[in-house]
């Protein structure tokens, strides 16, 4: 409204002229009235009266065509003061327009860095006004839109769909609700295809329209492209899919994983039936096995009784050399398979695995003594010097039968292993809560190859395997009962016929340990 | 001089006949008497028949060696009978037992010798 002092200066120069000629005609009628005065008194310098009286007619005349002048003067100012009023009212005219006009610019300036498109449609979809957004996001100049359909940039289903919300909903004869209606489409680009937008609009009535008259409604918006939130969402959307996927992966594995967990438990439940029953079918096995060696062992050395007991009465009654000497063959392999039974069973005996000894004192010094003295026979016949060397306080906490076995072995194998009138000597030791045994002789001693050895089940130094006096066991079974005393045994020899050491070492304390 | 009565009480007849021949040969002071079941020693016994030691066997049928024992040390009269166990077995149970139930235990096959000594030296204790 800048222009405002320029109304008023063009109103004030209205004003200015029509005072101008209505002062005009008065200072003409002032002029004229003095010119009349003037002539009056040139007139009253002369005598006045015979002028007047003489003058009159003439100067009446001349009144009134001078008035007749004036009135066409008047009347041509009047025109002209017409054509002014015209004229200023026309600038006025323009002047609107051009005011209209400058409003309509500044609108166009105001939204033309706008990104969103603002349009503006009358209810049959004729845009009236789009702002230069448009070219960016549908590729058309904002001139060229103005007067088209909108359905030409969006799919007319939507404008449809907009309309719809709009005039079912919002629009009644007597009142219009002003509800922004959102909706997401898409912009038919002229060159780039599709682009989504969202669309935000509302109806709006201009300015003093009469209520109800749908012509003078404008559905007012604006127009967004959301082509980046849509990647940023479609992104979202496949990052999401994609988690969804990996869950649905891990869901999968987890249940495979639960099937597997499931199937191993009952895998694990039917191993540990398998297992269960195998165990009972072992330990029945277990348990006929030794009702079989029972039974074998009793029927192996049944037969052997009679043998070995009436033998030495037969051999007791001949006196035919020769016979004899067949009989000694007969006793001697006899006394080998016998020798072999009863060691093979009281071998499989101790490995059983419920084999436990039956621990109580032991005096060690009575036991060898006892031993000892059951082989006097052969020890005098072969003139071999024995001693027992070990302290009578000594006791062990040891299986005694065991201990007698074990023992008995050793000497045997001493004795046996000595020539004639060679020596034994037995002794003990305490050291470092142990008890060790030693039991030394001047016999035949043995090689390192055959220290190595002596412990294996039926290892027989002679390789021919000829000595029937020997079951090959003896050693097995002395390993095995200090086994089960959680002890050592072990020989020493300086080599062949420089005599041995056998070595029995047993923890003091057998009871604590065991 | 009384002769010492020794019961065998084994299933086997041959074994029993060798122990048999073994206590005579060794001596004319052994009476034998042969029991060839548990039942057979036990209806002795209730027939009067007291032995001075009995030698007994572990597995035999029907009876079996340590029934028999339980049925001696049952009664008043028997229990104090010397029994020395004479067997073939060869778990430990039997070793035990027998050496710590009985008054001796003598594996079978036995040395004819062994087997007098100790019959002599359970009959001596007593």
């Amino acid at each position: 409204m800048k222009k405002e002092p320029d109304i008023i200066k063009i109103l004030r120069e209205e004003e200015r002229l029509s005072l101008l000629s209505s002062s005009s005609i008065s200072s003409y009628t002032e002029k004229t009235t003095e010119d009349n005065l003037l002539n009056t008194e040139k007139e009253e310098g002369n005598p006045d009266h015979s002028l007047i009286n003489t003058d009159d007619n003439e100067v009446n005349i001349e009144v009134k065509s001078e008035i007749e002048r004036l009135k066409k003067e008047n009347m041509e100012l009047q025109k002209q003061l017409k054509q002014s009023k015209d004229k200023f009212e026309s600038l006025a005219e323009y002047f609107e327009i051009l005011s209209e006009q400058t409003v309509a610019l500044g609108k166009k300036d105001l939204f033309s860095d706008v990104s969103d498109i603002i349009f503006q449609i009358k209810p049959d979809g004729k845009i009236t006004y789009v702002n230069s957004a448009v070219e960016e996001i549908a590729g058309y100049n904002s001139t060229e839109l103005i007067g088209n359909e909108l359905f030409n940039i969006i799919p007319k289903e939507d404008w449809e769909r907009l309309r719809s919300e709009l005039f079912s909903k919002q629009y009644k004869k007597d009142m219009i609700k002003k509800e922004v209606v959102n909706f997401e489409t898409f912009v038919v680009h002229r060159n780039k295809g599709n682009i989504p937008v969202e669309i935000n609009c509302k109806l709006i009535e201009i300015a003093g329209v009469v209520i109800g008259r749908k012509d003078q409604i404008r559905i007012q918006g604006s127009i967004r492209d959301i082509s980046e939130r849509k990647k940023a969402e479609q992104k979202l959307k496949s990052m999401n899919e994609e988690l969804q996927a990996m869950n649905q992966e891990l869901n999968t594995t987890n249940e495979e994983l639960k099937n597997t967990q499931y199937e191993l438990k009952v895998l694990n439940e039917n191993l540990e039936k398998k297992v269960m029953k195998r165990t009972s079918e072992i330990e029945k096995l277990l348990k006929h096995k030794d009702e079989f060696i029972d039974q074998l062992g009793h029927d192996l050395k049944s037969p052997l009784t009679p043998i070995i007991g009436l033998l030495p009465t037969i051999s007791d009654e001949i006196d035919d050399p020769k016979t004899q000497e067949l009989l000694d063959v007969i006793s001697r392999n006899v006394n080998y398979m016998k020798d072999i039974v009863t060691k093979t069973l009281k071998l499989e005996r101790l490995n059983s695995p419920k084999i436990k000894p039956n621990l109580e004192e032991v005096k060690l010094f009575e036991i060898i003594n006892k031993i000892t003295n059951n082989k006097i026979t052969i020890l005098s016949n072969k003139k071999i010097k024995i001693t027992n060397k070990i302290k009578k306080r000594y006791v062990l906490n040891a299986d005694k039968l065991h201990i007698r076995e074990l023992f008995d072995n050793l000497i045997s194998n001493a004795i046996k292993f000595t020539n004639e009138n060679g020596k034994i000597i037995i002794n003990a030791k305490k050291e470092n809560r142990k008890i060790r045994v030693t039991i030394e002789d001047t016999g035949i001693g043995m090689t390192t190859e055959e220290l190595e050895h002596i412990f294996e089940d039926f290892y027989k130094a002679d390789p021919s395997r000829h000595d029937l006096e020997s079951s090959g066991l003896g050693l097995s079974i002395c390993k095995k009962i200090v086994d089960i005393h959680n002890g050592n045994i072990w020989a020493e020899s300086p080599g062949l016929n420089k005599g041995s050491i056998f070595y029995v070492e047993f923890p003091l304390n057998l009871r604590d340990i065991m | 001089m009384n002769k010492k009565k020794i019961m065998i009480v084994d299933d086997e007849p041959d074994v029993a006949f060798t122990v048999e021949h073994n206590l005579k040969n060794f001596s004319n002071e052994y009476e034998v008497i042969i029991s060839e079941s548990g039942k057979k020693c036990l209806d002795s016994l209730k027939k009067g028949i007291i032995p001075d030691l009995i030698l007994l066997d572990i597995m035999m049928p029907d009876m079996n060696g340590w029934e028999v024992f339980n049925k001696l040390k049952e009664n008043s009269l028997w229990e104090n009978i010397p029994i020395i166990f004479l067997t073939a077995r060869v778990d430990r149970t039997a070793e035990n037992a027998g050496s710590f139930l009985g008054d001796d235990y003598i594996e079978k096959p036995y040395d004819p010798k062994d087997l007098i000594k100790r019959i002599e030296k359970v009959l001596n204790k007593k």
